[in-house]
């Protein structure tokens, strides 16, 4: 059976190997795709035009190319249309947040500081329930 | 005095003058005295009416004022009829005080003041009157009257001209102290060539020079030597010349060297042909007023550049302080349910060190960004070549180990915090032996801003003298697209360590010292820093 695939885009190593943790607790039918920045992110986008990711995970602070120009040039693209987009940062910056949900981002998920928390946020994403914006499990 | 009695014993009762024909005391009179009857026949009349007449009337046959031509005193003709005589008998009453001029035969003028008097008989029945005319000797004749005329008209103007000319004399007076004694404006009156011809004790005020020393003066002395060199009083004068009117603010200098804030106008003077014939310059020290404006400036700057670092601090509370901690929690977490295998339970105690570590360091580095203000008292003039000298020496040992090459020119004195500055070299140049490449040169030159470059740098004021330190070296590079980003605190575009604290440091730096920094990069061929600072202690340049 060909697996459900969510687009990783993220610097921090050590956070994409908690996601990829929770992503294999939250829901066993998902795999994970990694970009370890923008830049590395859109040249894959670009260079795999038949990559079709069922969610794409975007950190915000990544050096050359931020997490909301990357946003931007995604949701330039309309093979990604009806792609959700979730900025996934340790950032709770209200700014950050409104800025992105300008951008067309379907969730702004901090970055929690459990791994039990995060299993549950994913999974709930996952299944597209109905989910405010801004997802702030870490308060 | 002794009244006429008229009798009324002439024939047909008529009043005659007693002694009108021999040698009566009315006779001799000096004064011309007659008597008409009711129908205004000349009955009666004395040796000085005759006189006064210039002929001898014929009693009983001549009427009313014998035989003259009589004016009013405007030159018009008075019918014999509306003589004062006539009206007398008309009317019956007294007319007097009405001077008449009359016309002798030999066409000679005489004023005269006639009182003309109705008489009445015994019985008291009107009989006629009696006239008396007085000469009046100093209008005896036209000649007079109009010499008099002309030496009162010549005595009036002449009169008027000299009360004009005094008048004119203290209006200029008044006009000159005026301008003389305003003290808060310098004005100055200037030939076609801006030769100083004029000035007010305002100007000498303002300016410092006494009178004597500036007259004669080109006003060019007031300007500063960049100003001068730039030709801007040339320019103001040939705009003046040009549209009639040029103005100006900006730093001038007084006599003892000082710079006060001018604000100028300067205006073409036309003689009545239009010509231009000089200018008149007037100059307002508004040194106060800019202080205080830039005092505010300085202000506003300050409250935004602390607003900057407050939503700098925010953000790193919201990111970057969180970060290290979410993972000490995680992985925490993770360890608490692999407790039981070493291997990994070890693996994510060392991710849980690391991130402390992290942490740590990140905390030292807002401190030490928190504490790099400005603060005014602790800057020194700064000879940058020893601070040089001396961070060479502290990286003395990592210089030989990479075997980097440092090429530096002569450096400047400035003023600034010196302990800022050996940060700033300390970074820059860590920064560059940090990202080398296999023969590393570090090159450090300085050379002075030209006026026409600081105006590219609109943050830097144009009245201030800056150096430009460039910090070259050979290493890695980066895309020059993320040139803005390298200044950012906790941005790195490098996996290289570093908290990404050092160049965010540099800018904050050149900032406290009201400089500017920028970065020039190419991947591969290395890295450019250009660092901007003014030369002199701003606030002394001001005052």
């Amino acid at each position: 059976m060909e697996k459900n695939i969510c687009f990783l885009i993220d610097d921090d190593e050590d956070d994409r190997e908690i996601f990829i943790m929770a992503l294999e607790n939250a829901d066993e039918s998902y795999s994970c795709v990694e970009a370890g920045n923008g830049k590395e992110a859109l040249a894959l986008l670009a260079q795999d035009t038949a990559f079709s990711p069922d969610f794409i995970f975007i950190d915000l602070n990544m050096p050359y190319l931020s997490g909301k120009e990357c946003l931007q040039q995604i949701k330039k693209d309309s093979r990604f249309n009806n792609t959700p987009i979730i900025m996934y940062t340790t950032s709770s910056y209200s700014k950050d947040v409104e800025d992105t949900q300008k951008l067309g981002a379907a969730h702004f998920l901090v970055k929690p500081s459990g791994m039990g928390v995060l299993i549950n946020a994913l999974t709930k994403v996952l299944n597209k329930e109905p989910l405010p914006y801004y997802l702030n499990y870490t308060e | 005095m002794e009244s006429i009695q008229p009798k009324t014993d002439g024939p047909f009762g008529v009043p005659v003058l007693s002694g009108h024909d021999g040698q009566g005391s009315i006779e001799l009179l000096p004064t011309a005295i007659y008597s008409c009857d009711v129908n205004g026949v000349i009955t009666s009349f004395n040796k000085a009416a005759e006189e006064l007449w210039g002929q001898k009337p014929q009693p009983g046959d001549t009427m009313w004022c014998g035989q003259v031509k009589i004016f009013n005193p405007e030159g018009n003709e008075v019918q014999p009829e509306l003589c004062p005589m006539a009206i007398a008998l008309k009317e019956q009453r007294a007319v007097t005080g009405v001077e008449i001029i009359v016309e002798r035969p030999d066409g000679t003028l005489i004023n005269v003041l006639p009182t003309a008097t109705p008489v009445y008989d015994a019985l008291g029945n009107f009989a006629g009157a009696i006239n008396m005319l007085v000469n009046i000797p100093h209008k005896k004749n036209e000649d007079l009257l109009n010499e008099l005329k002309y030496k009162s008209l010549s005595e009036v103007l002449e009169r008027r001209v000299e009360e004009r000319t005094l008048h004119l004399r203290q209006s200029e007076e008044r006009y000159h102290k005026m301008i003389d004694e305003v003290q808060d404006y310098a004005i100055l009156l200037l030939d076609t060539e801006g030769t100083i011809v004029n000035w007010n004790q305002g100007a000498e005020k303002i300016k410092g020079y006494s009178e004597k020393e500036i007259l004669g003066k080109n006003f060019r002395i007031f300007y500063r030597d960049h100003d001068r060199e730039d030709k801007l009083p040339e320019k103001l004068i040939q705009q003046a010349h040009d549209t009639g009117r040029a103005m100006h603010e900006g730093w001038r200098l007084r006599k003892d060297g000082t710079a006060f804030w001018g604000s100028i106008v300067i205006t073409a003077l036309h003689d009545d042909d239009n010509n231009i014939i000089g200018f008149s310059k007037v100059t307002r020290d508004l040194t106060e007023r800019k202080l205080a404006d830039e005092q505010m400036a300085m202000y506003a700057k300050d409250i935004e550049f602390r607003n900057r670092q407050l939503e700098e601090y925010a953000y790193i509370a919201s990111h970057d302080l969180q970060e290290p901690l979410r993972k000490i929690q995680v992985f925490a977490e993770l360890l608490e349910t692999n407790i039981t295998n070493e291997s990994i339970a070890r693996r994510h105690l060392d991710k849980i060190s690391t991130a402390a570590k992290r942490m740590s360091s990140l905390i030292k580095d807002v401190l030490r960004y928190s504490q790099l203000s400005r603060a005014d008292e602790l800057f020194a003039e700064v000879d940058l070549n020893a601070t040089f000298e001396a961070i060479k020496e502290d990286f003395d040992l990592l210089t030989h180990q990479k075997n980097v090459t440092i090429n530096h020119g002569t450096l400047p004195t400035i003023y600034g915090i010196p302990i800022q500055l050996n940060q700033l070299f300390s970074n820059l140049l860590s920064n560059a032996i940090k990202f080398s490449g296999n023969h590393p040169v570090v090159e450090v030159y300085a050379d002075e801003l030209t006026p026409e470059a600081i105006t590219d740098y609109p943050q830097l004021n144009k009245l201030h003298r800056y150096t430009r330190i460039s910090f070259k070296d050979n290493g890695q590079g980066f895309d020059q697209q993320y040139g803005d980003q390298v200044f950012k605190m906790f941005k790195r575009l490098s996996t290289n360590p570093g908290t990404g604290i050092g160049l965010a440091l540099c800018k904050k730096i050149v900032e406290n010292h009201s400089g500017h920094i920028d970065v020039v990069s190419e991947t591969g061929k290395g890295t450019t820093f250009t660092i901007i600072l003014p030369l002199q202690n701003i606030p002394d340049v001001i005052l």
